[in-house]
């Protein structure tokens, strides 16, 4: 990587405590079946696009940010529900989107998600509503909104390319602390694409002060069969990731 | 086989006071030595928002002052963007007969459509849009050129009849081409007659080879655009050429992981903004795909022209087996490589590869400059 580009200044020794707990990288995926998946993509004020990264990254240009939803119908630990936000960004070449924390509706679904893949993750409440003319989601935590956004005029995507930037969790793990990379398998059945319109974004009360959205990039409904998968990489969040990139050893992916 | 210099006007960050006019007076530099060492194109590409990647907003602007101070190297506008809400058509056509005028019949033109969210958005651009929008310029562009009075009614815009002046001085019009990045882009260049101006470097040479291959037999059959086909295969490459090969190659690396690095930074639309209109990878998801996991992109890709001169001839000789008919070189990029270096560089490959393959079209002051240089 040239050393002239930007690269993220937060300082990622202040978070130790707040970080998730992996015990074991020899996670097995989790098949998720065939669920529904919001991801919405939005432009971000400049002002935070460096102090919210850690140094293994770069911003994206422009900075942005991505919800990112899950409505799992069924699963080993029943149907639940689990929102993400996340800041654009990438690692060497690849984009990225890292969690700055999530929300999911089933106590059994949290404990998992953190100590698997090292979500950052809180019990809340997320509603999923679908309408042939827009999607509204919104996700509370203690009965107060952290996020209301809607996607309107939903329009059908042919063909299957719709890209989900894998994510990076920051977790302390039998390495230390390491940004996780996630990076979900989407098997696409069906998408739409609207225009995303956001009314509410508590941003202190997703870990993410400061990110200001302030200008909608797309929107996208579907429908897919979601694996999460077994652990590949992990990356020290402080050095650049050339560098600090690990492929784990127990990798079950190849 | 022709060469030509392609200048992305990239500056590194710090963005300290007159770093930029450092940049663009060194692009300057190499531009008007390339045209004494006899290399045939100067390509200046058109770029918005792009930070450090290009600050190549005005390259008309550029290849105005080019025109000025030199002779004989075309002057290839491109790749301009080809939708509404960036350059009007008229004012691509316009701009583009200013450059021939002022250069003496020197211009060529490249259209595209850019591939960014960055780009597009900063100017309110659909990008279900730029598709369309690029067929209706290259529709009316040689039209316009070659008409005495043209009017339109259109799609994405509509004119009464004008005299769009200036005329270019080349008959019947300057050379048309397209940025072909995408699979299939070059059989949309071939069905309208448009030279293929392919500017991905991720692609294996065997591939290339095929899409070569399928864009020569297709525009057998062209409804050309303009008034004549301008048949041609031109490719962007990078150029360090230097007697030491650990030199050359180390260099070389540089330039490369610069250039990879600076536009994994913009948020290409595959990216983010999921639509049919964009659906094969562009240069930047192309570039993303060949690097596989985050620490590999240390192997030096297939054709790449860093190395001694047998070694860049060799890779050329490549190029050439598989039906390129010019090759187009990005000789610095973030400023990696000093400006000394650059035009050394520049000199030996003129010295010693482009006679072996017949361009030896040294002026006598070029001469004198390679032999100071020695």
């Amino acid at each position: 990587m040239s050393e002239t580009h930007l690269v993220g200044q937060l300082d990622v020794t202040a978070l130790a405590g707040t970080w998730p707990q992996i015990t074991d990288f020899g996670t097995p995926p989790w098949e998720l079946g065939l669920i529904d998946v919001v991801h919405i993509n939005y432009e971000t004020t400049s002002a935070t696009m460096l102090s919210t990264l850690p140094p293994a990254v770069h911003p994206s240009i422009p900075p942005h940010l991505s919800w990112l939803v899950y409505r799992v119908h069924d699963s080993d630990l029943g149907p639940f529900q689990l929102a993400q936000t996340r800041i654009g960004c990438r690692i060497g070449l690849k984009p990225r989107g890292l969690l700055t924390s999530a929300v999911c509706d089933s106590p059994m679904a949290v404990k998992e998600l953190e100590r698997r893949w090292g979500f950052r993750v809180r019990l809340g409440q997320i509603r999923v509503t679908p309408r042939n003319d827009h999607v509204n989601v919104r996700v509370a935590v203690d009965a107060a909104s952290i996020l209301a956004v809607d996607i309107e005029g939903p329009v059908l995507l042919p063909g299957s390319g719709v890209p989900i930037a894998p994510g990076l969790n920051l977790a302390n793990t039998p390495l230390g602390r390491q940004l996780v990379q996630v990076d979900p398998e989407y098997v696409i059945a069906s998408a739409e694409r609207g225009t995303p319109r956001l009314r509410h974004f508590d941003a202190a009360a997703w870990g993410a002060t400061g990110v200001t959205p302030n200008w909608p990039i797309s929107g996208v409904w579907m429908q897919a069969e979601v694996t999460l998968p077994a652990l590949r990489f992990v990356t020290d969040p402080a050095s650049r990731a050339v560098d600090g990139t690990v492929r784990l050893p127990d990798s079950r992916s190849g | 086989m022709k060469f030509g210099l392609a200048f992305e006007l990239s500056v590194p960050r710090p963005f300290t006071n007159g770093i930029e006019r450092e940049v663009y007076m060194r692009s300057l530099e190499q531009a008007r030595l390339g045209d004494q060492l006899g290399f045939d194109q100067a390509w200046v590409v058109e770029h918005h928002f792009m930070e450090e990647y290009s600050h190549s907003s005005g390259p008309d602007l550029f290849l105005a002052a080019l025109a000025m101070m030199t002779d004989r190297i075309r002057l290839c506008h491109g790749i301009v963007v080809c939708v509404p809400e960036i350059n009007p058509a008229i004012r691509v056509a316009e701009r583009a007969a200013v450059l021939d005028v002022l250069s003496n019949g020197r211009m060529e033109l490249g259209t595209g459509r850019s591939g960014t969210w960055t780009e597009l958005a900063g100017f309110g651009v659909d990008p279900e849009e730029t598709k369309k929008t690029w067929d209706e310029y290259v529709r009316v562009i040689p039209k316009m050129w070659t008409q005495e009075r043209f009017s339109y009614q259109g799609r994405s815009f509509s004119m009464p009849e004008r005299m769009v002046l200036p005329k270019p001085v080349q008959r019947p019009h300057p050379p048309m081409w397209v940025a072909v990045t995408a699979p299939g882009t070059e059989l949309d260049a071939a069905d309208r007659g448009l030279g293929s101006y392919g500017v991905s470097f991720s692609s294996s040479l065997v591939d290339q080879e095929k899409r070569i291959a399928g864009y020569r037999k297709r525009i057998q059959s062209c409804d050309p655009v303009g008034s004549f086909v301008n048949e041609q295969v031109n490719t962007v490459n990078f150029l360090y050429c230097h007697e030491d090969e650990g030199i050359a190659l180390t260099t070389g690396q540089k330039l490369v992981t610069g250039f990879s690095s600076a536009a994994a930074q913009v948020l290409d639309i595959r990216d983010s903004y999921p639509t049919a209109a964009y659906r094969a990878p562009g240069l930047l998801s192309a570039i993303r795909q060949e690097a596989g996991a985050p620490t590999d992109g240390k192997k030096k890709p297939e054709g790449l022209c860093y190395g001694t001169p047998d070694q860049i001839e060799e890779a050329l000789r490549r190029w050439e087996s598989v039906g390129v008919d010019r090759v187009v070189f990005m000789v610095n990029y973030l400023e990696i490589i000093d400006q000394g270096a650059v035009l050394d560089s520049m000199r030996l490959f003129a010295r010693e590869v482009m006679p072996r393959f017949g361009q030896t079209a040294f002026t006598s002051a070029s001469l004198d400059l390679v032999a100071s240089s020695a």
